[in-house]
């Protein structure tokens, strides 16, 4: 019974996950850019969702769109003062920049709220929780998992449905052949960028009931991110979704058997040998 | 400066490399040993905030100088380079503590632990491309970093390893500063000495081609995988190498304090801001930003933390965007310009 209930706790815990790993592998798959201050993105939003609450006494939940629609404000201002300047450079170039924008965001959520462990009480949902039979699903949990799966439908369906999407993924397969056929690049790669960034910010949302916030609380779970992103295979969508419960998963039965650092070192190791062996993923094909 | 074609787009080599490799290196022995005796002398004497600001600015130079062979001369994006640092600490402070073996010959074996580290991680890894490569080695960090967090008995786990004090050049353990210039500043000159020697041969060129474009240089015969596991072996080792030394200096490691994504994060800053892929750009990196960081650390660390490394990031933003070839590519690509001008004029 322990093993079910670790399992459907590795499954929700996926969701946040997968979150924050569509919006790296978007951002990756029409950019071509490896942005490694999703994390921190992550934060900004798990820090605002705890402001509104603290200030304004909003619920996380109201606070909602209003975290998501500042971070993608946040992230399309990011792509026009920053990150236009490098989509043309090399690899080392983006990564570095996105690490000093990691940084900067790190340093300045230092400065603003002390680098103490912050966590958001709110009553009808602290130790929330549904049970059947003798598993039970924390409700905030769950909500995360929720979110996370209609975050990711509503993506696809964007990406699928609509002109945006389209345009997104022409600028994804070829740049230049997009640019050709009308397609206005440096406004799909603000989008890109905008959406990413608000996914980063809903994943902060869903998580800040779940975990205290401080400055540097996006780096592991952006590693984690990565490892996400890649066992889904770089840029698809659904594979980030899938591979966020796999990781999820695959971290809590290794935390249960084998201890906290021994969970990383197994993660990490499947990383590794992912990149050797699969490097496209586990859903051949893209979706962005 | 004599006639040289200045391949400005790309090339790290110096046109004085090129034309006279030994007496410019004979230059760099000279300068260096000067610079470290001098260097010496005012560390002993000045006040314990700036002996400690230079040893660690020499300890970061010569960390990130060791990056700079496969991450700038190789161009291969090594995000996880914390991990040799790491091994370097922990194998001679694990010898050293455990089986009483002088930190001098754990000085060795971390060399030769990095080294193979670099060419086992190498083997697989220089398969991959571009982020991926960057990806992998950044999880290689965190395996290690949790390897050092797991093994308790071996590495005292989150708890880390207090090194015992006890002075004389035997143990590579003192009191004063001095000697620790002498030794970081030594192993330095030989990180330099090493690139300098590496860019003014056909290793460099061999280098420079696959960081450009692998599959031409691989078209033109240069074996790709063989040089870049070369490179990775020997920034490895001289990576591990100056890990020891700062175990020696710290006299006490923590997983996070030499292992953790913060120290891979911080050399690549290092590396990049002052110039990577050029012989004195690390160099010039950590002269500039390490004592810049312990200043405002000192100012402001009290009333405003964070600052010193929000300094950090708005610098390195501004280098990425505006000089992309780093400080000393900004400088050399101005002085020859200001030659050109005044030759046509």
């Amino acid at each position: 019974m322990t093993t079910i209930q670790i399992l459907v706790s590795g499954v929700l815990i996926g969701g946040v996950y997968a979150l924050l790993a569509v919006g790296i592998t978007l951002v990756l798959g029409v950019m071509k850019i490896v942005n490694f201050a999703q994390g921190e993105l992550l934060m900004v939003g798990m820090y605002l969702t705890l402001l509104l609450h603290t200030v304004l006494g909003l619920h996380p939940y109201v606070a909602f769109p209003i975290v998501v629609v500042a971070l993608f404000g946040l992230g399309a201002g990011i792509h026009f003062g920053l990150l236009r300047w490098v989509v043309d450079r090399g690899h080392t170039q983006q990564i570095v920049l996105t690490l000093g924008i990691g940084i900067v965001l790190q340093s300045a959520a230092l400065m603003i709220f002390g680098g103490s462990f912050q966590s958001l009480q709110i009553e009808p949902f602290r130790g929330g929780s549904i049970v059947i039979g003798s598993i039970s699903i924390g409700t905030t949990r769950l909500a995360a998992f929720v979110v996370a799966g209609i975050a990711t439908i509503a993506l696809l369906f964007l990406l699928d449905r609509t002109l945006t999407g389209k345009a997104m993924r022409a600028t994804a397969m070829d740049r230049d052949a997009a640019t050709l056929m009308g397609i206005p690049v440096q406004r799909v790669y603000l989008i890109t960028m905008g959406i990413g960034s608000a996914l980063a910010g809903a994943a902060g949302v869903m998580l800040m009931p779940i975990y205290p916030v401080y400055p540097t609380v996006g780096v592991n779970i952006l590693l984690i991110g990565f490892v996400v992103v890649v066992l889904g295979g770089l840029g698809s969508v659904a594979g980030a979704f899938l591979g966020g419960i796999i990781i999820g998963v695959v971290e809590a039965l290794a935390g249960f058997w084998l201890g906290a650092a021994m969970s990383q070192i197994v993660v990490f190791a499947l990383f590794i040998v992912i990149l050797l062996v699969r490097p496209q993923g586990i859903l051949k094909g893209d979706t962005v | 400066m004599s006639q040289q074609i200045v391949n400005r787009s790309s090339g790290p080599i110096d046109p004085m490399v090129r034309s006279r490799p030994l007496p410019k290196h004979s230059l760099l022995i000279g300068f260096g040993v000067v610079a470290i005796a001098l260097l010496a002398f005012v560390s002993s004497s000045a006040p314990v905030f700036y002996g400690h600001m230079i040893v660690m600015t020499l300890i970061y130079a010569a960390l990130a100088t060791s990056w700079n062979i496969i991450g700038g001369f190789a161009g291969q994006l090594s995000l996880g380079h914390a991990a040799f640092f790491g091994l370097g600490a922990y194998t001679s402070s694990i010898l050293f503590v455990d089986f009483g073996i002088s930190p001098w010959i754990g000085l060795l074996i971390a060399l030769l632990g990095g080294a193979t580290l670099g060419l086992l991680i190498g083997i697989p890894t220089f398969r991959l491309r571009g982020p991926y490569f960057a990806l992998a080695t950044l999880a290689l960090g965190i395996i290690l970093l949790n390897v050092a967090v797991h093994f308790r008995e071996l590495t005292g786990g989150h708890v880390g390893i207090s090194l015992p004090p006890t002075e004389g050049w035997g143990t590579m353990t003192f009191l004063n500063r001095w000697q620790y210039v002498v030794i970081a500043g030594g192993y330095l000159l030989v990180c330099l000495l090493i690139s300098g020697i590496i860019l003014s041969n056909r290793f460099g060129y061999q280098l420079a081609a696959v960081r450009e474009d692998e599959e031409a240089a691989r078209a033109l015969g240069v074996n790709a995988t063989r040089v870049k596991l070369l490179a990775g072996t020997l920034s490895g080792g001289l990576a591990a190498g100056i890990g020891t030394i700062y175990a020696q200096y710290i006299l006490f490691l923590t997983p996070d304090s030499v292992l953790g994504t913060a120290v891979s994060i911080e050399i690549i800053v290092l590396a990049i801001v002052g110039g990577s892929g050029k012989l004195y750009g690390p160099l010039l990196g950590a002269v500039l930003l390490i004592p810049a960081g312990q200043l405002v650390l000192r100012e402001f660390g009290g009333a405003l933390p964070g600052l010193h490394t929000l300094v950090y990031g708005v610098i390195v933003i501004i280098v990425i965007l505006l000089f992309p070839r780093g400080i000393w590519g900004m400088l050399t690509d101005t002085a020859a310009l200001i030659n050109r001008r005044r030759k046509h004029s």
